[in-house]
């Protein structure tokens, strides 16, 4: 389990994680989801001991990942900035990974097949497309055989077939009991294929929840769409919840639409039509919405 | 421990730079002792010396390797994997010190080998076996083992600077102008200077006579320790600073 708490890190004046908390459930899949610039990989750099918190803490089954024993059998990972060195071949790059972690060439060429990249095992990772030098990191990620998967962005650059091989790969890993935390800047990338999420913004916690209680929020803010001859004395008294569309057309949001009939009843306003707006949004506007600027702050 | 050097020289062996620069390390003293031997007689003592004690160029390549290795995982983004593995930075700092002091041994090791079975037939050829030069056996042998140990301080030294510069291109540039300018003239302002300089601990190391320096020079052992010395104070810098740093 991963567990995040109180985590800030300032860089001079940037703020890239600012009092975040979350922790992972074990046996399912966290998308760890928020714009380019939210904190995302910030945050991940952190898990893994690369990068020094300003504040908080960040533990892996109750411990730093500095101090965990076998760090290579316990977690897996794979950051954006994750280099391979383009003149060594892709097989010797995982050789010395299991070199250092005492893991068995055995190992390695096992893994190279769980990836499908045997075919390309001995050519030097600089004539790699970006989908196989994902797959090849996914590779290393694994080596060791770990309950835990720290994953930043693995969808990135991959095509349609890519994403869709990632999505099985994932979820394959997932069903042998393992916690994954996958991050991603685009919700639809991931929403096939996590439990959960948490959304971040700006370094701050905005949602952490199923994605059907994501859906379920959104759905809260449905319109009601109101036609009546009187509709500019309707929409004084339904204030700034109410938008004239065009003459005799309302557009109201966040009020249910008894709410609406009821107050025209109560001021003698005739309707000719009260419709709530079959508006349940989709998860990407929901995603954007929790991710839109709302402190008025310039991006 | 033995794991991580293990695979830190696994890391070494499985890129090009490691053998280009390690051809290097052995042709170009090869070279130096071919064209010396065809273009010029050497009669003395202290020609022999001279001579062989060009083995020690090795070592300015593998001062290089040193610097490449450190400094290629940060170009190359792979510091990440590598300390993902391994958490404990110092001890990864300390497992690549010693694989560089490996392959620099390798390398000058080659070099040795292959310049004393070129030089010593050649000046018997010439009417001057070694003997007739007094240098003998042991002489020899300790040019050629300084050389050598040279050849490994040296990349010691070049992971401590690669470590703790980063930056690829500037570590090899700042290492250079620091080896081939700011050093020896250095050096050369200040005699009594010289025999700290890295200039002239190499060539103490490899066997030179202080009338090849041109100014007096520590003994072979005392100079290898004191350029030990220079490299683990170096390493101790960047284990400091190493541990410290974010990654990415
Ligand atoms: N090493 C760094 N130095 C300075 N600012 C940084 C550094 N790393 C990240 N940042 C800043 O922190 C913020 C979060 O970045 P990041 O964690 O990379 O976001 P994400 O992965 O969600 O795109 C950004 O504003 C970024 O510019
Ligand atoms: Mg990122």
């Amino acid at each position: 389990m991963i567990a995040v708490e109180a985590l800030t890190k300032r860089y001079g004046r940037t703020v890239a994680v600012d009092g975040l908390t979350f922790t992972t459930r074990p046996g399912s899949i966290l998308g760890f989801l928020g714009p380019n610039g939210a904190g995302k990989t910030t945050t991940l750099r952190i898990i893994l001991g690369l990068a020094h918190p300003t504040s908080g803490t960040a533990t892996i089954d109750g411990r730093p990942y500095r101090s965990l024993g076998d760090p290579t059998g316990e977690v897996g990972s794979v950051l954006d900035t994750s280099g391979l060195h383009p003149g060594r071949r892709g097989r010797d790059h995982l050789r010395i990974i299991a070199r250092a972690a005492g893991l068995p060439v055995s190992r390695v060429d096992e893994v190279l097949r769980l990836v499908d990249l045997e075919s390309a095992a001995r050519v030097r990772t600089g004539a790699y497309s970006l989908g196989m030098r994902q797959r090849l990191n996914l590779a290393a990620a694994i080596l060791g055989d770990p309950r835990t998967l720290v994953l930043d962005e693995p969808a990135n650059g991959l095509d349609p077939q890519g994403i869709r091989w990632l999505r099985d790969f994932l979820r394959s890993l997932a069903a042998d009991g393992r916690t994954i935390l996958v991050s991603s800047h685009v919700l639809s990338e991931v929403s096939q294929t996590v439990d959960e999420v948490v959304v971040i913004h700006r370094g701050r916690l905005r949602a952490h929840s199923t994605l059907t209680e994501l859906t379920a929020r959104g759905a809260g803010s449905a319109t009601v769409r109101v036609r009546s001859p009187q509709a500019e004395r309707l929409a004084e008294l339904l204030g700034p919840a109410a938008t004239q569309v065009q003459p005799g057309l309302l557009t109201v949001g966040d009020r249910p639409p008894e709410q609406v009939g009821e107050l025209a009843a109560q001021n003698g306003i005739t309707l000719h039509e009260l419709v709530a707006e079959r508006a349940d949004p989709s998860l990407e506007e929901v995603f954007l919405e929790l991710t839109r600027d709302t402190d008025g702050d310039v991006a | 421990m033995s794991a991580l050097i293990a695979a830190e020289f696994l890391k070494l062996r499985t890129t090009r730079t490691f053998w280009w620069l390690s051809l290097v390390a052995v042709a170009l003293p090869v070279l130096v002792v071919v064209i010396t031997l065809a273009t010029s007689n050497t009669v003395s003592q202290d020609d022999g010396r001279s001579l062989l004690s060009n083995i020690g160029i090795a070592g300015l390549f593998t001062l290089i390797l040193g610097v490449v290795g450190a400094a290629g995982e940060y170009r190359h983004g792979t510091i990440t994997s590598t300390f993902l593995v391994a958490p404990d930075r110092r001890r990864v700092l300390v497992a690549k010190a010693l694989a560089h002091a490996i392959g620099g041994l390798f390398a000058g090791l080659v070099a040795a080998v292959v310049v004393l079975a070129i030089a010593i037939p050649w000046l018997s050829s010439q009417g001057h076996a070694v003997g007739t030069l007094s240098l003998s056996t042991g002489d020899i042998a300790a040019i050629a083992a300084g050389s050598v140990a040279y050849a490994a301080v040296a990349a010691i030294l070049g992971v401590g600077f690669g470590s703790l510069l980063t930056s690829q291109v500037a570590a090899v540039v700042i290492v250079l102008i620091l080896v081939s300018v700011v050093d020896p003239v250095a050096a050369g302002l200040a005699h009594q200077y010289g025999k700290f300089s890295l200039q002239g601990l190499g060539m103490a190391m490899s066997g030179n006579s202080s009338e090849n320096a041109g100014y007096e020079l520590f003994a072979p052992g005392v100079s290898g320790l004191i350029y030990l010395g220079y490299s683990i104070a170096l390493i101790a810098a960047a284990a400091v600073a190493v541990p410290r740093r974010d990654i990415g």
